[in-house]
């Protein structure tokens, strides 16, 4: 019950604003820690690969941003479903503010494949079951924002990039699945480089700790931008105008 | 219990055949999404070749993307004219379930689209030298795939139909949930040609018109009280 | 701050009101178009038989209002009751027992005036065709009947528009700006159908820029001025 008042409190925008504020120096710390360790252990530490060289080093940004891209789709879709279901506007708020970093994972995951497919396959791009499917997943981010962006009210906003991102979170697996029986059709069973089955343990720790390092920092930004935009819809509340004679 | 069954049936009918009405009382507009199918249909061997080996192969493809977007093209229509003169939001007021109106409309439009299209592309299939026994297969992947489509945007319309410009838009929503219809009725097609069992891809293309069917009245009954407000 | 101006002379006058329970109650509603906040800490009830005028300059939110009470647009603060429940949590009772007509007529332009009315009619799950055509008879649309809407004046099209009115006969109307493009025929056919509803204890709810001229409208109206 206590952890139910907890929220309660939480989803106050005031409330919100001020333990926000109270939170972000402290995940920012530790993210900044995290990626350090995970980089060093990443690009150093850990042995080169046999077959591929150096060149698959790429994987420790490349796999924990593939994750993200996903994590944060399910996180945009919860929170604007509890939105939704509850009228909580925080919850909207979180969703909106997830939008744009679950994109940019999205679009580092590309980037990385991409850079990683060059000297793998010696093309930028390969029609590849996951990179196909992550495509499409930053095409799905790219609506939910485009939609946020065509309203001018924000309370529709919310709800309708809300419900595309529910519709989303339904077609994720169908897509997903779609286009791995779709690549395995065309190509044949290829090698995916992303599947580590025996990957060695000095590999696993720097990759582990580069993914909570990776959530870490989305929790980060993700705080940091609900807060400015809590402080813009609340822009009629005392509370703000309080806050903005103190700074 | 079976009186609000029945008064909802009474809904669904009279928003399909109002529905039916009106786009019959719009032949040219009946006939745009048809007449689009047939020109991009037509423009692949224009722009490719007319070699008949060429044009089997990109057949199963050129077909089903050319009657997806005719369908996209046409998705307007399910809201737009409601939205503009003011019916759509007495729709939204009825005492029936929305979501039962939203699948009399989703239904009108399909019988005025995907049908439609379903019914004309054996004779566009024939112009990519596609073999006519197995036209079959081609009229039962857009059978069951196009109710999907029309289904899946309604949610898009919905979405887009207070915005002045929806259109981009609405394709940028629709079109990443289409691919799944695509892959399936398009690769049935394909394997169809090579006389391969397609039986898989047809129950795929069936299950997602059964979620669909499921799902995206309510989808787009929230989406419609939404963007009325 | 909106001003609250219940007319308490007229409303003394309308004694077999005082009786009957408080069928429609607003309580603290606040709305709001984009950070814009039209009218908030709105509160009042009517009772049945009353007729509510919600007056004020435009860009005051007197369609929102309206768009609040029938239930088509959540207000950001408050809550509108009917019967005593939350009109979001017993939507379906409170959508059969009102008739919304907003400023746009809600007619298919391409059917004809008869189509649009028994279409209206079959979503309401009325059968009754006399009633359809009485109230064509009534409204002045009966030579016009077969005619496509797009083809009628806007004066008519208002008309037809009001038909739901009759054909649903529904509690509570609400009505934004009924009398744009009607004549002082078509007035007069209204105002007088305003009056029957409320002797059927029925509510009215309109926004109006002209003033009721009807001394029975006037004896059981209450207005809401918003600024």
């Amino acid at each position: 019950m206590r952890i139910f008042q907890f929220f309660h409190r939480f989803a106050s925008p005031r409330e919100f604003f001020r333990i926000a504020g109270a939170m972000i120096p402290w995940f920012a710390a530790v993210t900044l820690v995290l990626l350090s360790v995970g980089l060093y252990l990443g690009l150093f530490v850990a042995p080169p690969d046999y077959q591929q060289g150096e060149s698959y080093r790429i994987i420790f940004i490349h796999v924990p941003s593939a994750w993200m891209s996903l994590f944060v789709y399910m996180v945009m879709a919860s929170a604007a479903a509890i939105g939704l279901i509850w009228r909580i506007k925080l919850a909207h708020v979180i969703a909106m503010s997830s939008a744009p970093i679950g994109a940019s994972f999205t679009f580092l995951a590309l980037v990385t494949g991409s850079l990683w497919g060059k000297p793998m396959w010696g093309a930028w791009w390969v029609w590849d079951a996951r990179l196909t499917s992550e495509l499409i997943l930053l095409f799905l981010y790219l609506g939910v924002m485009a939609l946020y962006a065509a309203f001018e009210e924000r309370r529709t906003a919310q709800r309708a990039a809300g419900i595309l991102a529910i519709v989303g979170v339904i077609n994720v697996p169908i897509i997903h699945y779609s286009v791995m029986w779709w690549n395995t059709l065309h190509q044949g069973p290829t090698v995916t480089k992303f599947d580590a089955p025996s990957i060695h343990l000095s590999m696993l720790i720097p990759l582990l700790i580069m993914s909570v390092a990776f959530t870490l920092f989305y929790a980060t930004v993700l705080l940091m931008r609900a807060r400015w935009e809590v402080l813009e819809q609340e822009q009629r509340s005392k509370w703000v105008d309080e806050y903005l004679e103190q700074t | 219990m079976e009186g609000s069954t029945n008064s909802a049936l009474t809904a669904f009918t009279t928003i399909f055949r109002r529905d039916i009405k009106l786009a019959l009382r719009h032949r040219s507009e009946l006939i745009n999404p048809l007449a689009f199918f047939v020109i991009v249909v037509s423009l692949f061997p224009l722009g490719l070749s007319t070699d008949s080996r060429t044009l089997l192969q990109i057949a199963p493809a050129v077909l089903w993307i050319s009657a997806l977007l005719a369908t996209m093209l046409s998705l307007e229509s399910i809201f737009r004219s409601d939205y503009d003169d003011g019916s759509l939001e007495q729709l939204v007021l009825s005492e029936h379930p929305l979501s039962v109106i939203v699948l009399g409309k989703v239904a009108a439009h399909w019988c005025t689209t995907g049908l439609l299209l379903t019914l004309i592309s054996p004779a566009l299939a024939i112009s990519l030298a596609f073999p006519p026994q197995n036209l079959g297969v081609l009229i039962w992947t857009l059978l069951l795939g196009t109710p999907t489509l029309s289904l899946i945007g309604s949610i898009g319309v919905a979405l887009t139909v207070g915005l002045r410009r929806g259109g981009i838009l609405l394709a940028l929503l629709i079109l990443p949930l289409y691919i799944p219809i695509l892959i399936f009725g398009a690769s049935a097609v394909d394997m169809s040609i090579d006389d391969l069992d397609v039986a898989g891809q047809l129950y795929l293309l069936a299950a997602l018109l059964a979620l669909s069917l499921t799902l995206a009245p309510f989808a787009t009954s929230a989406a419609l009280r939404v963007t009325l407000e | 701050m909106p001003s609250l101006n219940t007319d308490d002379h007229a409303n003394s006058e309308a004694p077999q009101t005082s009786a009957t329970p408080l069928t429609l109650e607003v309580e603290s509603v606040e709305g709001a178009r984009g950070d814009r906040i039209l009218f908030s800490g709105l509160s009042f009830s009517l009772a049945r038989g009353q007729l509510l005028h919600i007056t004020g300059p435009n860009g005051s939110g007197k369609t929102t209002l309206l768009r609040i009470l029938c239930g088509l647009f959540t207000p950001t603060e408050g809550m509108v009751r009917w019967h005593g429940h939350d009109i979001r949590s017993s939507a379906s009772t409170h959508r059969r027992e009102c008739t919304y007509i907003g400023h746009r007529d809600g007619l298919k332009a391409e059917l004809s005036a008869l189509e649009n009315l028994q279409i209206n009619a079959r979503m309401y799950g009325c059968r009754d065709n006399k009633l359809i055509d009485d109230s064509l008879r009534l409204l002045g649309l009966w030579e016009f009947q077969d005619i496509v809407v797009g083809h009628l004046s806007a004066g008519q099209r208002r008309r037809l528009a009001l038909g739901r009115l009759l054909v649903k006969q529904a509690i509570l109307w609400i009505l934004d700006e009924p009398f744009t493009a009607i004549d002082v025929d078509g007035r007069g056919i209204i105002e007088a159908q305003l009056i029957s509803h409320l002797q059927r204890d029925g509510i009215v709810v309109l926004t109006s820029h002209q003033a009721l001229s009807h001394p029975r409208l006037r004896e059981r109206c209450v207005t809401v001025s918003l600024q």
